[in-house]
């Protein structure tokens, strides 16, 4: 059983010089998300737990904002993220993911993580993004996490060249509406332009991705779960959302506390930071029945995998749709999936937990045959 | 059967006369704006947020621990609150016409 009590730890990263307090407990995180005067996000680079990005010199629009600000720069963007509950919408991902099970059964053996999980990820983002499919190959080559894989320069570059193309010629893409867009009644500043398109693009990428391979491995590794959806198609809700409480793809972020607080018993000093640990949370034993264990029809499930309050993610629709759609295409097509090969992701133990995490998945997809289950 | 409304944020109703399942999947059958439904009633969010008004909470009921759990640090969470898809439609709802928090009836 995991630990979920808030503990101060000092950063775990080479370069740590930093006494971070960790909030693990679901109550404990959940209070601190909602308590924005106290936990700010008004800061710049630093709501990562290792802060790696020393690329961009504007923020991450609306990410490194407090209320109220915030909740006027994420009134103007949630619009385009809510296209994702439109009925024309969903059928646009259901062929692409079509396309992608094609490609899985059609191949003799599959990398997930970069032959499945990325390109899918990438061409879901073109359509959550209005742009043509054949930008995802662009994206593609900025790896699966732009920070890890050391693309956050040339992520940069990409955003000012479609911001700059804009400028020129109109289009309905996320960078044509961000050009529209105003803000306190003037157009949105060539920062906030970018700051608006680089967290969709680093936010929305190594989660998505994490949370596609995560279900093929759930597949995988809990058979029954793949039968079980067979059987009853109308099982993909709760088995996605148990899949984000289970996996929890965005594992940990930070706030910062300029002036001093409390998480439970712990103190925060002024000017100290704490580590929202979304996955720990997420198995909290205090909220969750059996928390280790995937239970495909769990209810009630008030997990923080997209967090909670005013930061809440703005593409959960989006992925929740992405992973219904997966989720209902495997299990239609896909009579067995083989493990081959496969490493387990350790890069934010021990403050995650362990759960269909990979750093390397190999699979085999047999193809299900008429009458087959 | 009974005829169920719900007042958008814009201050008009929609209603129809539903027959079988949640409020929240009525309020999506009728495309009404402001209900989301996203997590497809297994308490893990809290998109489908009703008020239900004062004659009527008693009929209704107030919200569960488990629905408190996914309110409680919401814009416009009373204690009128509700999650929609745990309240089952059935013949004494007949006439029910619950808000959309956050719309021209409400500061």
């Amino acid at each position: 059983m995991h630990d979920v009590s808030t503990v101060t730890v000092r950063r775990p990263d080479p370069a740590g010089d930093e006494d971070v307090v960790f909030v693990r407990g679901f109550r404990a995180l959940k209070v601190a998300l909602n308590d924005w005067r106290t936990f700010s996000s008004d800061t710049h680079g630093f709501l990562v737990l290792t802060p790696q990005d020393k690329t961009r010199t504007f923020r991450q629009y609306p990410f490194e904002f407090d209320p109220p600000m915030h909740t006027e720069y994420r009134a103007l963007i949630e619009p385009f993220y809510k296209r994702a509950l439109q009925p024309a919408y969903a059928e646009r991902i259901q062929d692409l993911v079509r396309r992608e099970v094609d490609a899985l059964l059609a191949a003799p053996q599959c990398a997930v993580i970069s032959e499945f999980s990325l390109p899918l990820q990438n061409k879901a983002l073109a359509i959550l993004l209005d742009m043509p499919e054949s930008a995802a190959t662009v994206w593609m080559n900025f790896g699966t996490d732009v920070f890890r894989s050391g693309s956050a320069d040339a992520l940069v570059e990409y955003l000012e060249q479609q911001t700059d193309r804009v400028d020129r010629e109109e289009d309905d893409s996320i960078f044509g509406f961000l050009k529209r867009a105003t803000f306190e009644g003037r157009p949105l500043t060539r920062d906030e332009r970018l700051g608006f398109a680089h967290i969709t693009f680093a936010g929305g990428r190594d989660t998505v991705i994490g949370m596609l391979t995560g279900i093929v491995a759930l597949f995988a590794v809990h058979p029954e779960t793949h039968v079980a959806i067979q059987h009853n198609p109308k099982l993909t809700a709760s088995a996605t959302e148990e899949l984000l409480r289970f996996v929890s793809p965005l594992g940990i972020l930070t706030r910062v506390c300029p002036h001093g607080g409390t998480v439970e018993d712990t103190d925060v000093a002024a000017g100290q930071r704490i580590a929202l640990c979304y996955a720990r949370a997420n198995r909290d034993p205090a909220m969750f029945a059996d928390p280790d264990t995937f239970i495909i029809d769990r209810k009630p499930n008030p997990h923080l995998a997209f967090g909670s309050g005013p930061h809440s993610c703005l593409g959960n629709a989006h992925a929740r749709l992405l992973a219904r759609t997966v989720m209902t295409e495997l299990a239609q097509r896909v009579v067995r999936i083989e493990v081959l090969e496969q490493v387990l992701d350790t890069y934010e133990a021990p403050f995650t937990v362990d759960g269909l995490r990979y750093a390397r998945l190999v699979v085999r997809a047999h193809a299900r045959h008429d009458g087959e289950s | 059967m009974a005829v169920i409304g719900f007042c958008q944020r814009d201050g008009t109703i929609r209603s129809a006369d539903v027959t079988a399942g949640s409020l929240m999947e009525a309020a999506l059958d009728m495309g009404v704006s402001g209900i989301e439904g996203q997590c497809g009633g297994f308490l893990a969010c809290a998109t489908c947020h009703v008020h239900v008004p004062d004659d009527w909470i008693d009929r209704v009921g107030p919200a569960t621990a488990d629905e408190v759990t996914m309110l409680e640090f919401e814009p416009h969470f009373t204690p009128a609150s509700r999650l929609s898809c745990q309240l089952s439609v059935c013949a004494e709802f007949d006439g029910l016409i619950v808000d959309i928090p956050g719309g021209v009836n409400h500061a």
